[in-house]
């Protein structure tokens, strides 16, 4: 269908321009040079128009161009981000143009939902990142390099873990079972970004996004109100990062190339007790358990004696990791003329974790072709390949349970050289799996414009997103124990997203006082996502099968298909079709009025609710054009906007509002019907009402610039999945949540000071600070325990934020006999564990966030740093509950301050073997309290870096234009009162519901990693 | 100009144009019930659904038997975690995943077998009436086994009004409700009886049921309510059908090539199904320590039988200081549901019961009894008298039955059963070894959150209680 919808546009096209391409007009050539007015520095990519028009080019690196230009053309405008636009009458040919700096942003370019504005015109809330900041640390994936940079966008990079994925909310979260992330869109296509494709592997969740080469990235905008994020209707409501990649600029054929070596380590070591120590608790749990005389053989876990334990002292930590390294490679080009302009980029990576056998290799290779057939008429094509081999370890058997169960008192071989087996042995699994995941991702997109009169543009893009997806395990036969021997396993899937979009842009300017653009779209996109019912599996085989064994793959393959057991099939199936609308008026450069409206259907939505309408309105009053600030001198930008609208978000599986079967299951040779789910005619998507206020301003010739911004948003008809009876045979059941709401409500403040601006040093810092308060208003008639975060001990409750603890409070060890005294629901000291005294306590969100740099030039030198922060919010340690009682786990030093003997005053109860010792508990599990709940403030030096600018007099004469050489550190300091692993923490997720309540919520998560990096880069 | 319109028209109204289609898009592994369930076939499509769940993903794959396990008293729980040490602490909550998914799980098959019910009328006669027996068949066996881990069991309370488990007949979306053991009882049997009147003679593949599947569950529904009269009544039709013989040895219960004692079975398919998935990822001790590990004191019981070769069912050299069960420990296995060797243990001890009203009962219930010794033994010389008296038979078979389905998850029902026994003679009602009485409140699981916050007056379970 999507296929039929683009050949059918294409078609109309075709016949919209054999209608009206016979309308050409006389032309004739202008030419010039465009320089920097201040340093005389030729200046390429200039932005060269003529007004009113589609017509335009850009300047070479010479800062040359040539334009053809209708006959009655009056203006030429010339345009370039940095500098203040320019405008000349087209009384010559020739043109020596001289570009003044401007002093604040408000010209910038931005990209909005399909468009760009100028900064000043923006009436919506967007923060734009520069390609070039999204590139500067070895991040798992280019959206987790954002952190700190744009100001209510809160990133928690995932772990140390090779291309794992990254939580991005922005402006907090208002979803429950829907998925919180943003809406992410590369040149126009809504990608897939869906870290549950694979669902929870290996203690990570899959990154698609790693795969996508972050030397591509032109710039990155993040819209964040539904003033800007409206445009895209049912799945705008988490807001939408808009990520633009570079495309040619005018000029001779100029290459970039750049290498990067680093150096990768954990950004901390936990610090576990040794062997002995660990007996000697084990021992000490014995005795508090009311045993006398040595621990008993038959309480020391892997069945070794006392004497073996104690002997043994492996540091599992040391085995499972790593000092990774870096290795990246990067090479581009661009070229263009008045025809024809193209950028190639090609990379090559392979950026090890500090994790044993863990690495991402990246391969990527792109080509942007813009090309003018006429002044009307423009091509441009998309394409890009990426592939991403992410080479894999599971935590739970490496660097997890060097954590937790591999125990320092394990050994790894036993004395006849066999491997232990009595326990978790890290080194075991290392040497006998492999296990890796490679996507192949192409990216492509050809767009048409044309522009049939003045001012109108018509465009229509047909895109595709298409990934292909191996995740390959392989066991030896000594993993296996099988007497079929090793074992080789693929898990193949198969994703592929079209979208056709058509545009119609038209400016109206009927006076110079009064601006019209309006902009008319339809869009249709449809996802599909196939696999093969099951692991595609060969036994015997020594090798994994992407190593050299395709064909042995192939066999199996053709074999399971054949004999019923596998088939593939569409598991994901879902489309978009929309109409959208957008005017925007500015009256005397000054009052600026947006209006926009969308309406999606979707096949995720049920019989009843199809369709959806999303209106936005917003407005912006460039203050400091009117008389009363314009004669403050200070001043040299300010403008208010505001903006109110209804966003939706779609993020929910496809399939589930009618009810459904699947038979993927053979039994007695027949497939079997399998109900999926709960059907729910009425099922549509939750909304967002938004309303926005914004302050940007610069002042003192921008020694000081910023913005502040308000906004209030109220989630209603939360999605929601779980909660139904659970003896219908379900315990989840798709519905939009009765009388919900979640409220987000926060400000932002970014302000960036230059100190110093001289022409041989420079200095200035900047950043940004976001407050965020989340509270969910009303859920209905839910319980305390309907609504939990997964795999972590989160709830969502009324009066408290998304991802509050349900947790008993603890108190301290009684003096006494060392067991714990709680508190119960009146606050009353009590020693019996009961769930029932559990209060809503601690919360996974902060309540401030963001990010400072610094800049600091001298001459060719430039030193940068960043530091992002948290302030407010809870980690809660999931995994620290086993970590001091039982036998099964090792002991995080920090537990060590724990009663011994009466009288004793610590932090922590006895040790005991057997927590049923514990009055009330039942089990490890149920040993929740705020025991484990921490404080959340970090500060991190996220980025450190130094460069060295090669100066012209050393170059010149040779092939090289400019080149740059960087020393760069990243996460090589934090400061944080968390005793864990890591402050910062995204860990492996459930579902999406368990995404949105549980960031923060730690189980065994590993680090991040910090890094050492030096990199050159060379323009010639 | 005018062209321009035209063509903008046009180009406009092409994406206009009805995208109704368009936006139907059910995933392939997501058909609609409209598109799925049309055919007689289908219909016995969602049945053979059941069993698979039964031993492939849920239940009988090993989940029910574990956690019955967790709860008796044949396992040493220290080296138990997490869940699985909070049953078998004995004071379940709703946190309990693993036990909410088994719950949750069983109920799907009843789910699955409601919906082929209610489209019991796309099958055609004369199949229909077998394709409802077995339906019906399947939902009493899940009944039956939520009602046994989840409320007391019969003898608990008089007239056995004490709460059950949510009968669910049907797929309607309703609020759950905790009916009466009785309640829940009578349906199982209600179920049970339509499904022998319905089913056919015998079904030689012993994978769907016939009329001996119906009534060896109903010989163990009623030996579990000490029923005993009709508990003998069906164990003796079952066992005289002649079609299960009684196997030479102990290695082909849990075999890849199967059993012939099975009355009910998943057939082990390698590669495409494989049932019994959890009993060798919990119990077997194959490659690593399993979870479920026999405490010494148990494996001291049996090896008190000199000769007894059951013994080998317990291995304590493998893994240093872990006692595991072994059989499961091949790497796949038929998986029988219902057994002969379960009803000859079950005629043997109600033969016992009924001895005073059915003296014939007893001699046979001796006989019955033998035939497991010598088994066990590989000869006659530990065999009951024929002149023993129903005492002792009881006796001899309470104790062969926990010997001979240890690790089986049947141990746990009799700590209930003969703990409600309605003869205070014979009750015993602190027969668990960890010396919890039967009825203690922790004894059974908690209910799963979710009914609670379906229906806020749902009767939760007490917790704990029990040590």
């Amino acid at each position: 269908m999507t296929a039929r919808n683009l050949t059918r546009m294409l078609a109309a096209f075709s016949l919209l321009l054999a209608l009206v391409l016979p309308a050409r007009a006389q032309q004739r050539t202008v030419s010039g040079t465009v320089t920097d007015a201040k340093t005389g520095v030729p200046l390429q990519g200039v932005s060269v128009s003529v007004k009113n028009s589609r017509i335009g080019t850009t300047t070479g690196a010479d800062g040359s161009f040539s334009l053809n230009v209708p006959a009655d053309s009056r203006t030429l405008v010339f345009s370039f981000v940095g500098f203040g636009p320019t405008e000349v009458p087209l009384t010559q040919t020739s043109f020596d143009i001289q570009l003044e700096p401007v002093v604040s942003s408000f010209e910038e370019v931005v990209v909005i939902g399909y468009g760009t504005q100028r900064r000043r015109d923006v009436t919506g809330a967007v923060s734009k990142v520069g390609g070039d900041r999204v590139n500067t640390i070895p991040a798992p994936s280019f959206e987790a390099a954002l952190q700190g940079k744009a100001p209510g966008v809160q990133v928690i990079q995932a772990s140390g873990l090779a291309g794992s994925s990254s939580v991005i909310r922005i402006r907090g979260i208002g979803s429950i079972s829907a998925g919180g992330d943003p809406l992410y869109v590369i040149d126009g296509i809504p990608v897939t970004s869906d870290p549950f494709l694979r669902s929870d592997q290996g203690g990570m969740n899959l990154n698609p996004l790693a795969a996508i080469n972050p030397n591509d990235i032109e710039s990155v905008e993040v819209l964040k109100d539904a003033g800007a994020a409206g445009i895209y209707g049912s799945r705008g409501a988490n807001g939408v990062i808009l990520i633009t990649t570079k495309r040619g600029k005018s000029g001779k054929p100029r290459f970039n190339y750049t290498n990067k070596l680093g150096v990768v380590m954990a950004s901390n070591k936990p610090d576990f007790v040794n062997g002995r120590e660990f007996v000697t608790l084990l021992q000490e749990a014995w005795e508090n358990d009311g045993n006398t005389g040595q621990l008993p053989a038959a309480e020391i876990p892997g069945g070794l004696t006392y004497e073996q334990a104690i002997a043994n002292n492996t540091d599992w930590w040391d085995i499972v990791t790593q000092k990774g390294f870096l290795n990246e490679h990067n090479l581009s080009m661009t070229q263009g003329n008045d025809k024809l302009k193209s950028y190639v980029g090609a990379t090559y990576s392979r950026n090890e974790s500090y994790i044993a056998r863990n690495f991402y290799q990246r391969m990527a290779l792109r080509a942007n072709i813009d090309y003018r057939f006429s002044n009307q008429f423009k091509v441009g094509l998309t394409a890009a390949y990426n592939r991403g081999i992410n080479n894999r370890i599971s935590i739970w058997e490496t660097v997890a349970a060097a954590m937790s169960d591999a125990l320092p008192i394990f050994p790894v071989y036993n004395e006849d050289s066999t491997y232990f087996r009595g326990g978790k042995n890290p080194q075991r699994y290392l040497d006998n799996t492999k296990y890796r995941n490679t996507d192949n991702r192409y990216l492509g997109g050809l767009t048409l414009e044309y522009s049939p009169v003045k001012n109108l543009t018509l465009k229509a893009v047909g895109s595709l997103d298409y990934l292909e997806s191996n995740d390959d395990q392989w066991e030896s036969g000594e993993w296996t124990s099988d007497s079929r021997g090793p074992i080789a396993k693929r898990y193949p899937i198969w994703l592929t997203n079209y979208t056709t979009t058509f545009t119609a842009n038209y400016q109206w300017n009927p006076t110079s006082d009064h601006k019209f653009t309006f902009l008319l779209g339809a869009e249709t996109q449809e996802s599909k996502t196939k696999n093969t019912s099951g692991d595609i599996y060969a036994w015997g085989l020594e090798q994994p099968f992407y190593k050299g064994r395709q064909d042995v793959y192939k066999d199996s393959l053709n074999t399971f298909l054949d004999n019923g057991s596998r088939r593939k099939q569409v598991i994901d199936n879902w489309t978009f079709n929309s109409f959208f609308a957008r005017i925007n008026y500015t009256l005397k450069d000054r009052y600026v009025f947006q209006a926009l409206a969308r309406t999606d259907g979707s096949s995720k939505f049920g019989e009843n609710n199809k369709r959806g309408f999303f209106p936005a309105v917003s407005a912006a009053w460039v203050l400091s054009e009117e008389r009363v600030f314009s004669d403050i001198s200070a001043i040299d930008n300010l403008k208010l906007r505001a903006g109110y609208g209804i966003v939706g978000n779609a993020n929910f599986p496809a399939g589930e509002y009618y009810y459904s079967y699947s038979d993927p299951n053979i039994y007695l040779g027949l497939p079997v019907w399998s109900p999926n789910n709960i059907g729910n005619p009425n099922l549509k998507w939750e909304t967002l009402r938004n309303f926005d206020l914004g302050l940007d301003f610069s002042l003192w010739n921008s020694i000081v610039s910023g913005e502040l911004a308000y906004y209030r948003k109220v989630t209603v008809d939360q999605l929601l999945n779980p909660g139904v009876s659970a003896s219908l045979g379900f315990s989840n059941a798709w519905r939009n949540l009765d009388n919900g709401k979640i409220l987000n409500e926060g400000v932002e403040l970014s302000l960036n000071l230059k100190l110093v601006d001289r022409s041989d040093w420079k200095f200035s810092v900047g950043g940004n600070i976001s407050r965020n308060y989340n509270e969910v208003l009303s859920l209905g008639s839910l319980g305390p325990d309907a609504l939990q975060g997964g795999y972590n001990d989160t709830r969502i409750a009324e009066g408290y934020p998304v991802g509050t603890n349900l947790l008993i409070r603890y108190m301290r060890p009684d003096p006494a006999d060392g067991l714990p005294i709680w508190l119960d629901k009146n606050g009353k000291e009590t020693k019996t564990h009961n769930l029932d005294h559990r209060v809503l306590v601690g919360k996974v969100l902060p309540d401030y966030m963001g990010g400072f740099n610094t800049s600091l030039a001298y001459h060719n030198f430039l030193f940068t740093t960043l530091w992002t922060y948290v302030i407010g919010g809870n980690i809660y340690d999931g995994s620290a509950k086993y970590m001091n009682v039982g036998n099964n786990w090792n002991v995080r030093r920090d537990f060590l301050d724990r009663w011994q003997k009466p009288g004793d005053i610590a932090k922590y109860p006895r040790y005991t073997l057997n927590i049923a010792g514990y009055p009330g508990l039942s089990n490890n599990d149920n040993y929740n309290s705020t025991m484990f709940l921490y404080d959340a403030d970090y500060l991190r030096l996220r980025e450190v870096s130094l460069s060295y600018r090669l100066p012209g007099s050393l170059i010149s004469g040779t092939f090289i234009r400019d080149a740059r050489i960087m020393v760069t550190g990243m996460n090589l300091l934090t400061f944080t009162k968390y005793p864990g692993a890591d402050p910062e923490i995204a860990r492996d997720f459930q579902n999406a519901q368990d995404r949105n309540m549980s960031p923060n919520v730690t189980y065994l998560t590993p680090p991040q990693s910090k890094s050492y990096m030096l990199s050159l880069n060379i323009n010639f | 100009m005018k062209k321009l319109y035209i063509a903008l028209t046009l180009v406009v109204s092409t994406f206009f144009l009805s995208c109704d289609k368009f936006l139907e898009r059910p995933p392939e592994a997501k058909i609609p019930e409209e598109e799925a369930l049309k055919t007689e076939d289908d219909v016995v499509r969602v049945l053979y659904g059941c069993f698979f769940q039964m031993g492939v993903n849920e239940m009988y794959n090993g989940k029910l038997q574990s956690t019955a396990e967790y709860l008796a008293d044949h396992l040493n729980g220290s080296f138990l975690t997490g869940k699985a040490q909070e049953t078998f602490n004995r004071r379940t909550t709703i946190f309990n995943t693993d036990n909410n998914f088994l719950y949750v799980g069983i109920y799907n098959i009843v789910y699955r077998a409601n919906k082929a019910l209610e489209k019991i009328e796309l099958v055609s006669e004369p199949n229909r009436a077998i394709v409802e027996g077995r339906i019906k068949m399947v939902r009493a066996i899940c009944h039956f086994e939520l009602a046994r881990m989840w409320s007391f069991n019969p003898g608990y309370s008089e007239a056995n009004a004490h709460p059950g488990i949510p009968i669910r007949l049907s797929t309607e979306v309703t609020p759950p409700v905790r009916a009466s053991v009785k309640e829940v009882y009578d349906q199982i049997i209600k179920d049970l009886k339509e499904a022998e009147a319905s089913l056919p003679d015998f079904d030689s593949d012993r994978s769907l049921g016939d009329k001996n599947t119906a009534r060896a569950f109903l010989a163990k529904v009623y030996f579990q309510m000490n029923n005993f009269a009709d508990a003998y009544h069906y164990a003796d039709l079952v066992i005289k059908s002649g079609k299960y013989p009684l196997e030479p040895t102990l290695k082909t219960r849990y075999s890849p090539e199967g059993t012939a004692e099975s009355i009910l079975r998943i057939k082990n398919l390698s590669g495409s199904h494989e049932p019994g998935g959890t009993l060798r990822a919990t119990m077997s001790g194959r490659n690593n320590p399993p979870a479920a590990r026999f405490t010494q004191g148990f494996y001291d019981f049996v090896a008190g039988f000199p000769g007894d070769n059951r013994i080998e069912w317990l291995n304590n050299t493998r893994h240093t200081n872990v006692i595991y069960v072994t059989k499961y420990d091949s790497s796949q296995f038929e998986l029988p549901i219902i057994t002969i060797t379960e009803m000859y243990l079950t005629r043997a001890e109600a033969g016992g019961e009924i001895a005073d009203t059915n003296p014939a009962a007893r001699t046979t219930g001796i006989e019955d009894i033998n035939r497991i010794i010598e088994r066990a033994y590989g000869n006659d010389s530990r065999n009951l008298p024929s002149t023993a008296s129903a005492d002792l038979l009881i006796q001899t078979a309470r104790t062969q039955r926990e010997i001979e389905l240890m690790g089986e998850g049947d141990r746990l029902h009799q700590i209930a059963r003969i703990g409600a026994h309605p003869n205070p003679a014979r009750r015993n009602e602190l027969l668990d070894r960890r010396g919890a009485f039967w009825n203690c409140p922790g004894f059974i699981l908690q209910f799963p959150d979710y009914e609670r916050n379906a229906n806020v007056n749902f009767q939760m379970n007490v917790e704990g209680g029990c040590l």
